[in-house]
């Protein structure tokens, strides 16, 4: 128990602040990112007695806050659609009425493309671009080759930027 | 404020969550929640279960045996339930409450259905 508790205060010490910023990209809101930290930190706490060390502890971790995330909004796309509403327009309307946004409106044009993209594409272009991961630990986390990483963000920087072409190309560089 | 990018968040959120996470699993309202979150796809397959029997209960024909509706009748509620105990302890002394919209998508989503086919119209043009 107590090398349980020490694992597990290593990784909120360690991890909690990139694992903010990863989830907020997906979720878009402040306070779902804190509720859903939350549910992912217990489901952590949960499963550290299974962790056998088959991945090093930052991919494993990374893994299921991905995938939290994700579930969040597969609900979120159901919950839009049983009252009848677009799951995209739920991400423009959250990304516009973000308290917390101090960007330009490139940045926020970006975020918008971004919530677009399928559901793979998103991921790596979140991990890449935002979270700044190298491939390698991208491929470790999704379980997926680096050459079908690389042509899924390559699919989604091409869409990003036929999108944004009315902004400076200064404003942002990806 | 701290700032990442395009975002800015209070001063000292990350200390206050390190602290929050940090306390989490001693906490009794993660334990509860735990609890509830288990049951609920049990507790959602066992209502839609009772509603199709109810439901086809009521819109069968009368059976051509009579003799047998006795039976019948007594099924219709005790063995739906593959354990009496977790009607029991999710009842329990508390007032019964209906499915909540997160109990309803978690099952939704568990049973496989595309978001088109909530879309009647769309889904019946796709077709």
């Amino acid at each position: 128990m107590e090398d349980r508790e020490a694992r597990f205060n290593e990784i909120v010490e360690t991890c909690s602040e990139r694992l903010y910023w990863h989830v907020r990209r997906f979720v878009l809101s402040h306070e779902d990112t804190d509720d859903l930290l939350q549910e992912i930190f217990l489901k952590i706490w949960n499963a550290l007695p299974s962790w056998r060390g088959e991945a090093q502890i930052y991919t494993w971790v990374y893994r299921i806050a991905t995938n939290e995330a994700l579930n969040f909004l597969r609900r979120e796309k159901v919950r839009s659609a049983l009252r009848f509403r677009s799951i995209d327009e739920e991400m423009e309307r959250r990304i516009d009425n973000d308290p917390y946004f101090n960007g330009t409106d490139a940045e926020r044009a970006l975020s918008k493309e971004v919530a677009k993209l399928p559901e793979k594409q998103r991921q790596v272009f979140i991990m890449r671009y935002y979270d700044e991961l190298p491939y390698e630990k991208i491929s470790e986390i999704l379980n997926t080759s680096v050459g079908s990483l690389k042509a899924s963000f390559h699919i989604a920087q091409e869409k990003i930027r036929s999108a944004l072409k009315k902004f400076d190309d200064t404003d942002l560089t990806f | 404020m701290m700032v990442k990018k395009d975002i800015r968040l209070p001063d000292g959120y990350f200390e206050d969550l390190k602290g929050r996470l940090s306390a989490l699993p001693f906490s009794s309202s993660s334990r509860k929640r735990n609890t509830i979150h288990s049951l609920t796809p049990y507790i959602a397959i066992a209502a839609c279960m009772l509603i199709g029997l109810v439901l086809g209960n009521l819109l069968l024909p009368t059976p051509a045996y009579p003799e047998l509706q006795a039976d019948y009748e007594s099924m219709l509620v005790a063995d739906v339930l593959r354990d009496a105990a977790y009607y029991d302890n999710f009842m329990g002394d508390e007032p019964a409450e209906s499915i909540s919209e997160d109990e309803i998508i978690e099952y939704l989503i568990g049973s496989g259905m595309s978001v088109e086919q909530f879309n009647f119209e769309e889904y019946e043009q796709d077709r």
